[in-house]
């Protein structure tokens, strides 16, 4: 009796499509927020505020990417576990950014005289909840990874 | 070993991780547009206009969730979900038709308002606007149908399973 291995018939052509995809939007995003950074300074609270806002507006293009090179990682090299564990590496940094971001909001917003601006606080809002939703199911992700029996 | 093509397994894990990366870009996307369009204006035509218009420039991101809802749906075999998943598609086609009636209104009306040099640019951004629309209103009804069709309710399936099994004993029989 012959072995039967299921396989999709174009399955290889498409993760690697698929891998390929996902480095390139990667690759966009970080170089956007490379040029905008224009250098490193995470002492100051200004650049911080400026640039964690920036990496937050960049949450789609960055979930779509992570989940089109996590497929083909979990498949080709890192298997379920090690995929699972940098989800959850990943996800705590994404939430340490976003309580940065938090902190650095709080302090402006005590320093301006007056109610904030409507602009200012609905941006902020919107950082809060992309980072949030962003973080969050990163964990999630990383939990769902860890918990599966078998390597793919 | 033989190689053979099959139909995708359901696959917990993948599918939970596709539902979580769609619930992130909606809530990216919506968060995005919702900070952008407020505060609500509803009885403002600029207001409706500007904001179906950036609605409408959201639309990609928009279908790629919905992509990502429905890969995880269908990886999962989560039927009750992907007819669910399928009537919302009918609701949100139909608000889409009827945005796009009142948004031509609002043009039409905008129109006049408009400065004469700016007119051409923002008349070109309302076609875009409509067509975009348009197409997602199409793609909604079209998921909608194929859907529908592709997870029958689970009393036709059990009665065609039937049907099968009694054709089966009456082949025998003869």
């Amino acid at each position: 009796m012959t072995a039967v291995k299921p396989v999709h018939p174009y399955g290889g052509v498409l993760r690697s499509i698929a891998l390929l995809a996902g480095l390139l939007l990667l690759a966009d995003s970080v170089s956007q927020l490379i040029q905008a950074a224009g250098g490193l300074e995470p002492g100051s609270r200004n650049w911080r505020l400026v640039n964690l806002r920036l990496l937050f507006t960049q949450v789609t293009p960055l979930t779509v990417g992570l989940l089109l090179v996590g497929q083909s990682l979990v498949r080709s090299v890192a298997g379920w576990k090690r995929a699972g564990f940098l989800a959850l590496v990943l996800g705590i940094g994404v939430g340490v950014l976003a309580t940065v971001y938090l902190l650095d909001t709080r302090a402006m917003l005590s320093s301006l005289n007056g109610p904030a601006p409507g602009q200012l606080r609905r941006t902020i809002a919107q950082v809060l909840i992309s980072s949030g939703a962003f973080g969050l199911a990163l964990l999630a992700s990383g939990i769902l990874s860890l918990r599966v029996k078998r390597t793919a | 070993m033989t190689s053979v093509p099959i139909s995708i397994k359901p696959s917990g894990p993948a599918a939970g991780i596709l539902y979580l990366a769609a619930v992130v870009v909606l809530l990216d996307q919506t968060a995005i547009l919702a900070a952008s369009i407020y505060p609500i204006a509803a009885e403002s035509v600029n207001w409706r206009f500007g904001a179906v218009g950036l609605a409408a420039g959201r639309a990609t991101p928009f279908l790629l969730a919905d992509l990502l809802l429905l890969a995880g749906g269908m990886l999962a075999g989560h039927r009750g979900f992907l007819r669910i998943f399928a009537g919302l598609h009918v609701l949100i086609a139909l608000l889409l038709l009827a945005m796009l009636g009142m948004f031509s209104l609002d043009t039409l009306e905008i129109r006049q308002l408009i400065p004469l040099d700016a007119r051409q640019q923002a008349l070109a951004s309302a076609t875009r606007a409509g067509l975009a629309l348009t197409a997602v209103a199409i793609y909604c009804l079209v998921v909608a149908v194929r859907v529908f069709r592709a997870t029958p309710p689970r009393a036709a399936v059990r009665s065609a399973d039937r049907r099968i099994v009694l054709e089966g004993h009456t082949g025998v029989a003869e």
